[in-house]
């Protein structure tokens, strides 16, 4: 019991735990999943964003150097400074990521500029980027500056880079050389142009971009907090075999990069990762909230699965433990019990049963109870099919005998609860009935003789007048009394009397027929009663007196008594010669009662006595 | 030199009622065509679309309107603060209708009809200008402010600010061309110009003042000495306010705050 209590329960903690820990794993294995194809989509969107933004910057240099394609013919031409300053402002009006262009001499001097301010300025253009070579016109790309214009700016160094909150612009030279004399235009780049671009697609809670010159100097970032001026590492990228790729940092940023595809120029954009997992985040609070009720509703379930089996279990063990205890209780039963079913059918039989009958177990289980019955039994089981009282039916032995059993009944209901039919049990009874018999018997029978008592008669008398009157006929009562009996008595002893009366009633009952009573009166008076004699009362008596003739010489015979061998009287065999009185007395039912009847017997016999021995003598109203 | 041929100008206005000369309202019916000076760059009030060449505005209906209200065609003159009164007084144009603020500099030249705009003074800046987050921060060394010329804000922030430098310009756009560039780090503008400006530059951001800066009462600009011409125009603007056509307007440009009472 307990160690099955303990398997249920480690059985049911083993399957529970499995199912959580798979389902766990899956869900574990499905946010993995999830969370790596965000970081994909993130380093996708970073990408992409970084494709667009080199495209406007690219562009917007590309512009620049469209621009010093148109000035630098007409500085060559010789034009003055207020022509070519007033180009310069008409074109910074449409190009807003210019905020001053200036026309450098072979010295380096500021010759002309949209901004008076710079005129006179000279510029140390030699570490810009890429280097010179030759009369090559190449957008060259110089360190950011710190200020407004160059006027009031200061070229930033790895040392002293741009604070964070400061204005800040990076100048482009273009240089056209023709017959040895070289022009150069220095325009300044406005980073604010393409920073407000960038913010507008990438806000700075989302991620950062920063433009890089290919030796790692930064030259414009989105981020607040970044120092144009100070230098990247650009190595890892390795910019001379890819332009453009992503990467997931350690510090958890998704970077892309991507090279200006016309200037020495890379742009990095940084996606923060808590940015580019967000949707992640809220599908994973989702997934696992949804997981995590399932899982403990599944748990509330699976306890409360495992203490109803529990109490099942315990339900199941207690009543197996009651049906082991009705099955002994059944079957050591001393007393022989069937059960049949509503049909009829039957179910079971006990051990008891079988020995009583020789009916084996297999041979009835199954089998139909009429298989046990006779044609009267079969009978009153259809007689009593709809009755719950209890009966008594004889059951048939295995060797053809019979047995009383006493059947009680359950009633079978169906789903309503109306009855259908009935349950038997059937319990032997033949001891009992037998018990009852042999009561019955010594209350109605003289047990000396075994012939029937003086209570036994008048039940006889009774029922043969009442047929009497029935049909007319006539009855005789025959009083006898044993002439000699008292002799034998008093000379060979009581068991020798004894001995006399069996053999009288032996003789009696040799003399008349079936339907006639022999009954022992008391003492040595008996009594026959004939039944059914004539209807007419003279040939009634001729026949009553017939058969009371018959019998006075069939007792008349001399009588040979042998006593039992251990008789305390010693006499082994005794012979000895008696005869009978009787008294015979008609009735046809209507003229008397039985007391009439059987005092007009007497009343005879006393007669024949007194005339007698060994007389015969009819009752005669007359002298009554 | 201009002075002089102002006084003479003027002297020659003056002397017309004596000669019982003709009321612009009667030469605007006589020629059926009612020429209105606008400003073109004025958002909300009288806009062209660099893109369409359409022109919009406030005052580019009212101005419809005054035209139907004569029974006349109207055509509209490019003009601008700076220009205002000397297209007045040359004649290019009959009204300037694009609510020109009402200041005493102006109302010793030119006569205003009742006000039908008030609007406070507005800076825009960059959302990349680290420097300048609120007002206070405008009026600092090194900040460069930009002002339209001739508008109302030029004596104002000329008179106003002490330590940022200010930049009057005269070109088309120029205020916003600066502060995108860089060369600036705000512009002066009104209510109807920052707010439809702001509409559609996303670079943009708009810092208010704290509190009441400067409320200029805006009207319609005519030249003195016309008394029919004024009570018709008088006439016009106060039949506008009443039967609702300038507050329909209004509601259609987004100027309701701004409403004259």
């Amino acid at each position: 019991m307990k160690r099955a209590t303990r398997q249920l329960r480690q059985a049911v903690l083993a399957a529970l735990l499995l199912f959580i820990g798979s389902m766990l794993a899956v869900t574990g294995y499905t946010l993995w999943r999830l969370r790596a194809d965000a970081i994909v989509s993130g380093l996708e969107i970073a990408a992409m964003q970084a494709q667009g933004f080199e495209d406007v910057l690219t562009q917007s240099l590309h512009v620049s150097e469209l621009v010093a394609a148109n000035v630098l013919p007409l500085a060559m031409r010789g034009a003055d400074r207020r022509e070519i300053e007033t180009t310069f402002v008409t074109t910074l009006r449409r190009a807003p990521f210019l905020r001053s262009m200036s026309l450098l001499d072979d010295r380096q001097h500021i010759v002309a500029s949209s901004n008076p301010a710079n005129v006179g300025l000279t510029m140390a253009t030699q570490s810009y980027l890429p280097p010179a070579s030759g009369a090559q016109e190449t957008l060259r790309i110089g360190q950011p500056w710190s200020g407004r214009d160059l006027a009031d700016g200061w070229a930033s160094t790895l040392q002293t880079p741009i604070a964070s909150d400061a204005q800040s612009f990076i100048p482009l030279t273009l240089t056209l050389t023709v017959d040895g004399q070289s022009v150069t235009l220095l325009v300044t780049l406005n980073p604010d142009y393409f920073i407000s671009r960038i913010t507008q697609k990438l806000d700075a809670a989302e991620g950062s971009v920063e433009i890089l010159r290919y030796d790692g100097t930064l030259l414009m970032s989105t981020d607040p907090n970044a120092q144009p001026g100070t230098v990247r590492e650009v190595q890892r990228l390795h910019l001379a075999e890819v332009e453009s790729g992503e990467f997931a940092d350690d510090s958890g940023t998704l970077t892309a990069f991507r090279a200006s595809h016309l200037y020495p120029l890379v742009l990095l954009t940084h996606v923060d990762l808590d940015y580019a997992l967000r949707h992640w985040r809220t599908e994973a609070k989702a997934l696992l909230s949804v997981v995590l009720t399932v899982l403990l509703a599944i748990c509330l379930l699976s306890i409360a699965f495992y203490r109803r089996q529990l109490q099942l279990s315990e339900q199941r063990a207690e009543s197996l433990r009651l049906q082991r205890i009705n099955a002994t209780v059944f079957e050591s039963s001393t007393v022989a019990i069937l059960v049949a079913d509503d049909q009829a059918k039957i179910v079971s039989i006990n051990a008891e049963f079988s020995r009583v009958t020789g009916h084996r177990t297999e041979d009835l289980v199954g089998h139909p109870l009429f298989e046990l019955l006779d044609a009267e039994g079969a009978a009153t089981f259809a007689e009593k099919a709809g009755d719950a009282a209890p009966f008594e039916l004889q059951l048939r032995c295995r060797d053809g005998t019979l047995i009383w059993t006493e059947i009680n009944s359950t009633p079978a209901r169906d789903a309503r609860g109306a009855i259908t039919g009935y349950h038997r049990i059937c319990r032997n009874v033949t001891e009992r009935k037998r018990i009852e018999e042999q009561v019955h018997r010594l209350a109605f029978h003289d047990s000396l003789t075994q012939l029937p008592n003086r209570r036994l008669l008048n039940d006889r008398l009774t029922q043969t007048l009442a047929a009497c009157r029935r049909n007319g006929s006539h009855g005789a009562l025959l009083f006898l009394d044993l002439d000699n009996f008292k002799s034998l008595n008093d000379t060979h002893g009581h068991g020798m009397g004894d001995l006399l009366l069996i053999e009288v009633a032996h003789r009696l009952g040799a003399c008349v027929r079936e339907m006639d009573t022999v009954a022992r009166f008391g003492g040595d008076e008996f009594v026959v009663m004939l039944s059914a004699l004539h209807q007419g009362l003279a040939e009634s008596i001729a026949q009553a007196g017939l058969i009371a003739e018959k019998i006075r010489l069939a007792l008349a015979e001399p009588y040979r008594l042998t006593a039992a061998p251990d008789a305390a009287d010693g006499a082994a065999s005794v012979e000895h010669q008696c005869s009978a009185s009787i008294g015979v007395a008609l009735f046809n039912g209507h003229e008397a009662s039985h007391e009439d009847i059987l005092r007009w017997a007497d009343a005879a016999m006393y007669r024949a006595k007194e005339a007698g021995p060994n007389l015969i003598r009819f009752h005669d109203p007359a002298a009554e | 030199m201009r002075r002089c041929a102002l006084i003479v100008m003027l002297a020659g206005v003056l002397a017309m009622p004596a000669q019982a000369a003709p009321s612009r309202l009667e030469q605007v019916q006589a020629g059926a065509l009612l020429r209105v000076c606008i400003w073109p760059d004025y958002y909300g009030i009288t806009y062209r679309n660099p893109k369409t060449q359409e022109l919009s505005g406030i005052d580019i209906e009212m101005a419809i309107e005054l035209g139907k209200d004569l029974g006349v065609e109207v055509e509209f003159v490019d003009s601008s603060f700076a220009r205002l009164i000397d297209d007045l007084v040359a004649d290019r144009c009959d009204i300037a209708m694009f609510a020109i603020g009402i200041t005493p500099s102006r109302a010793e030249k030119l006569r205003f009809t009742r006000p039908h705009l008030a609007s406070d003074i507005y800076a825009i800046s960059s959302k990349t200008n680290r420097r300048i987050r609120d007002w206070n921060d405008i009026d600092k060394p090194g900040t460069v402010v930009v002002v339209a010329k001739g508008t109302v804000h030029e004596p104002v922030m000329k008179e106003k600010l002490k330590a940022a430098q200010l930049l009057v310009l005269d070109t088309p756009f120029a205020r916003e061309q600066e502060v995108e560039s860089g060369r600036a780090d705000v512009f002066i503008a009104d209510y109807p110009y920052s707010r439809r400006f702001l509409a559609n530059a996303d670079w943009a951001r708009l810092i208010s003042p704290p509190s009441t800066y400067h409320i200029t009462p805006y009207a319609y600009a005519m030249l003195p000495g016309d008394d029919v011409w004024y009570a018709r125009i008088e006439r016009f603007v106060a039949d506008v306010k009443r039967d609702g056509r300038l507050r329909e307007a209004a509601r259609r440009y987004q100027l309701e705050p701004i409403l004259s009472p």
